[in-house]
């Protein structure tokens, strides 16, 4: 079996945030398929490799998604199958809110050939450089939007709530890439089970050219409805109260606060 | 960039500022003087400036804004 699957992230801003394990699995493509948020980035890796292929020709209005992201797939695997070296390069990181990526390296491994993922920097990794936001502080939860919404997931308050494809809340059927004032409004009354209307949440927007800013737009939880809200568009929602030490646990370990945060 | 392919200067002027530390900086003491280094026009320095990603896709013949997500949806569970 000589075909072989490589699935790498370009990161979020054109040219300067891929590796370079990420470019040299590019440029060694006998096959290039890119799925990449503008036609300028895309043309970058028409220069790094001209024998490229962009996916965004599998879309369609009115096609389901899930079909869409199928013939993607199955496009990069029909080239693996001729034994040729393949590469699909996608914007951000190619394992997050990418199921394109997993879907081929699974069956590319379920049929005997050999497939691997590079990493690449995600929104996610934007979002804690450009808020200045360490994970590591309070922790962090994150979900699909929407998902949250049908799914009774129960957020920590104490930490931050990371909320992708907040423009798509409440989409359920598959067809279309936007929300209703209706979904947004629901989703507010569903979010005041944890957080007061008026707490503050920031609209952020990874920046994808140079010669743009990051949007970190706050405002207050019930004011969402009016908001500009983007397919990119990520909530992050603030702690809401302090975290709290389980004293009780603590007692069992023989620990006490004055133990665990003693520094001499 | 690895190859010149048919990159317009404004092009190359994105791509290299996304990828050269020494540029951006100087971008950002100076935009003018690094625009007009990497020979940008009058008009092509407006639009960057203001940041004008419809003036830019126009000026390079490419679909700047065409943001597609390839979501993982709750009908995919």
């Amino acid at each position: 079996m000589s075909g072989f699957l490589s699935c790498v992230g370009t990161g979020m801003n054109l040219a300067g945030q891929i590796s370079v394990i990420s470019k040299s699995y590019i440029q060694n493509a006998d096959i290039v398929f890119t799925h990449t948020p503008h036609e300028m980035t895309t043309n970058w890796l028409q220069q790094l490799n001209p024998n490229t292929v962009n996916l965004h020709q599998y879309y369609s209005d009115g096609k389901h998604r899930m079909q869409t992201y199928e013939d993607m797939a199955e496009a990069m695997l029909v080239e693996v199958r001729k034994g040729k070296k393949v590469c699909g390069a996608f914007y951000g990181h190619p394992g997050i809110f990418a199921c394109v990526p997993h879907m081929a390296i699974k069956q590319a491994k379920k049929e005997g050939f050999k497939a691997v993922m590079e990493p690449g920097i995600s929104a996610e990794a934007c979002l804690y450089a450009d808020l200045a936001i360490d994970p590591g502080e309070v922790g962090v939860q994150a979900f699909e939007s929407t998902q949250f919404f049908f799914f009774d997931h129960m957020p920590n308050t104490a930490s931050y709530v990371l909320l992708w494809q907040i423009g798509l809340i409440g989409e359920a059927t598959g067809r279309t890439l936007s929300t209703s004032k209706d979904s947004i409004r629901a989703f507010i009354d569903y979010l005041s089970q944890w957080y007061s209307n008026e707490h503050e949440v920031i609209l952020y927007e990874a920046a994808v050219l140079p010669i743009e800013t990051f949007r970190a737009e706050k405002i207050a939880l019930n004011q969402l409805d009016k908001a500009q809200l983007n397919m990119k568009t990520t909530m992050v929602i603030p702690p809401a109260r302090e975290l709290e030490l389980n004293t009780e646990l603590l007692a069992s370990l023989g620990l006490s606060k004055d133990t665990i945060f003693n520094r001499d | 960039m690895e190859k010149d392919g048919c990159a317009s200067d404004l092009e190359k002027f994105l791509i290299a500022l996304s990828e050269d530390s020494n540029l951006r900086n100087e971008y950002q003491e100076n935009p003018k003087a690094a625009m007009e280094k990497a020979g940008l026009t009058h008009d092509e320095q407006v639009m960057v400036l203001r940041g004008d990603t419809k003036g830019i896709q126009e000026a390079i013949g490419k679909d700047v804004e065409s943001l597609i997500t390839i979501i993982i949806h709750i009908n995919n569970k």
